[in-house]
């Protein structure tokens, strides 16, 4: 499976669509053994309601400069929200189906270590 | 609104480092251990997973790097043939950052399809094109 064919996926909740893969989370361990950096696995996956999925992540880092800008496309990514890995029920070429239970989480990168 | 004004975070304690995989890895440059550029990001194979998702069922894992000329797939969809991708395994990367270091020396790392083709069907052919130029 290719991460790629996830991005832009759509995604369904009781058969219904809420949204589009913005990102996929990727959890990266401190430590794999032989390995200098962890093997990276799937924590969870970025939804936007729209199409329009923002690629320059306003609206998941602190990021607030230039001012227009960081409106405009934080603007653009409203209402995403993060869906962790237990909460999807299907990931499949015609998209992710989440559990009817699934749980929204903030898509905030903010107060979590990134690069 | 906002994802920041209504949703709160997992209350999931974190052990490493979480990474949006578009924002920051794919499309990043790919450096060997000497700092020479070896290619861009063009995706990340993840291990399969069965579908329906049971209950329980571990995240799937990245495997290896990407890299193939897929700037037309992703305009028109559709995939190019496996061996026209090159897969750099992940346990090859030394450091995540502005761009992804290797741990080896682009010598020693698995060469594109173009490549292959051009040195066993043409260079091959070229008087002196089966040692390394003295």
């Amino acid at each position: 499976m290719f991460l790629g064919d996830l991005v832009a996926a759509p995604v369904l909740q009781d058969g219904r669509r809420v949204g589009y893969v913005a990102d996929v989370r990727l959890l990266v361990p401190p430590h794999t053994p032989g390995q200098r950096v962890g093997t990276p696995r799937v924590y969870g996956i970025v939804v936007c309601p729209r199409r329009t999925a923002s690629f320059v992540g306003y609206e998941r880092t602190g990021v607030r400069e230039p001012r227009l800008l960081a409106a405009f496309f934080r603007w653009r990514a409203r209402g995403s929200f993060l869906v962790l890995w237990p909460d999807l029920a299907r990931v499949g070429e015609n998209g992710v189906d989440l559990r009817l239970d699934a749980r929204r989480w903030s898509a905030d990168l903010d107060s979590r270590p990134q690069l | 609104m906002t994802s920041h004004d209504a949703l709160s975070h997992p209350p999931v304690h974190i052990v490493g480092q979480l990474v949006d995989a578009r924002l920051s890895l794919l499309d990043r440059q790919v450096v060997d251990v000497d700092g020479r550029p070896v290619g861009v990001l063009d995706d990340l194979e993840l291990t399969d997973v069965a579908s329906p998702l049971e209950p329980g069922t571990p995240p799937p894992e990245v495997t290896s790097l990407v890299h193939g000329p897929i700037v037309l797939e992703r305009i028109f969809g559709g995939r190019r043939p496996d061996a026209h991708l090159l897969r750099i395994g992940w346990d090859a990367v030394a450091k995540l950052g502005p761009a992804i270091e290797l741990a080896a020396p682009a010598s020693e790392l698995p060469t594109s399809w173009v490549e292959s083709w051009l040195r066993d069907r043409v260079i091959v052919r070229i008087p002196g094109g089966r040692h390394v130029p003295r």
